[in-house]
């Protein structure tokens, strides 16, 4: 983590020396995230901030560099399939799991910029992101497991059930716990689609839609604000 | 200027978001175990490294309250993440009916849970060996 930090720092102070006089972006935006099949819960959501700096040459190559700050509403609601152990014929467990967990994310990205007006354009960026979750704040958590002699059907009692609350914050414990991707990611590919419109001199509105392997859908809106005006 | 402006907001921000993980507080912890049958025993192990048969470490008794109630307090200023309650339910011949274990761990002062671990056990059922571990940096606010 202390590396992480160290990391991000120099990352950061090198991004803004070397290119300082990159466009300041900023802006909001909404994270729609697809659960797997088995997942009862389907979609789950977060919400984030960014602040970053961009470059657009003169031969319309961008390179972007941003900041993350996210909040992740984390529903988690499985059952695994009946299983044959050495305690019972048949075993179920159902885990939950609802949280907040927070990230920061710097992000870095590459793409063109097509020219549609004299105010507007389009541009396309493949990036990735380097993750850390910083933050888990536990609302609901607990695994039941209930074992039965014989095959169940919806009549059956179970002869043992526990209900326990699972009993780590960890990364590595909690992706123990869920066999989880959120709890543990790092370095995450990412398609861009951004329309731009200048609505002054210096300001831009920014409307963007993004894929980002594992973390899902986004969209969300931001302002460009030029330092300095682009290469001619 | 126009560097410094940009570089001071980015860098206080990230230092605000990493400087909010949690660490282990050290507060007191208060336990408390229900059950419908008076169990064997009840233990608390300061530590979740396996030993031969039973975690490693100093272990004490859960105080008897009667009624089936349980409870012990560990005090504040401890510095092992980790530890384990054990127990022992007997057997039970009833052809009804089911035998039930409640354990609740919470912050003494702030009721914040630490863990809990709800237990049933339909009749008639053989010997049921409690373990339970629980952390005092997880817990809900």
């Amino acid at each position: 983590m202390r590396f992480h930090n160290i990391f991000f720092v120099l990352f950061l102070i090198n991004s803004v020396l070397t290119f300082g006089q990159w466009n300041l972006k900023g802006g909001l935006y909404h994270e729609f995230i697809k659960m797997d099949d088995k997942n009862i819960i389907k979609w789950n959501h977060a919400n984030g901030i960014y602040l970053g700096t961009e470059y657009i040459f003169k031969n319309q190559i961008i390179i972007s560099t941003s900041l993350n700050y996210y909040k992740l509403n984390y529903y988690k609601h499985d059952v695994n399939s009946y299983l044959i152990t050495a305690y019972s014929d048949f075993q179920k467990t159902t885990t939950f799991f609802h949280g907040k967990i927070d990230y920061v994310a710097l992000d870095l990205s590459f793409g063109y910029s097509f020219k549609i007006s004299d105010n507007s354009s389009l541009q396309l960026k493949l990036g990735a992101a380097h993750f850390v979750k910083f933050n888990t704040k536990i609302i609901e958590s607990y695994q039941e497991t209930q074992h039965f002699q014989d095959t169940p059907d919806e009549e059956s009692t179970s002869f043992l059930t526990t209900r326990t609350f699972f009993n780590g914050t960890s990364d590595y414990e909690l992706d123990q716990s869920f066999k989880d991707r959120f709890f543990n990611i790092k370095l995450i590919p990412s398609i861009n689609l951004n329309y731009r419109y200048s609505f002054t001199d210096r300001f831009s509105l920014d409307l963007f839609s993004r894929y980002t392997l594992s973390f899902g859908y986004r969209i969300g809106a931001g302002i460009i604000y030029k330092l300095k005006k682009n290469d001619k | 200027m126009i560097n410094k402006l940009l570089f001071i907001p980015i860098f206080l921000m990230l230092l605000t978001a990493t400087s909010c993980k949690k660490d282990l507080t050290g507060n007191a912890i208060t336990i408390q175990a229900n059950t419908n049958v008076p169990v064997n025993y009840f233990y608390l192990y300061e530590s979740c490294e396996p030993g031969p048969g039973y975690p490693l470490g100093a272990f004490y008794p859960l105080e008897n309250n009667g009624n089936g109630n349980y409870s012990y307090q560990i005090a504040s200023g401890y510095e092992n993440n980790c530890f384990t309650i054990t127990g022992d339910v007997p057997a039970n011949n009833d052809t009804f009916g089911k035998t039930i274990i409640d354990i609740d761990v919470f912050y003494t002062e702030e009721g914040n849970v630490v863990g809990f671990q709800d237990i049933e056990l339909q009749r008639p059922h053989g010997e049921y060996r409690i373990f339970y571990e629980f952390r005092p940096d997880t817990y809900l606010e």
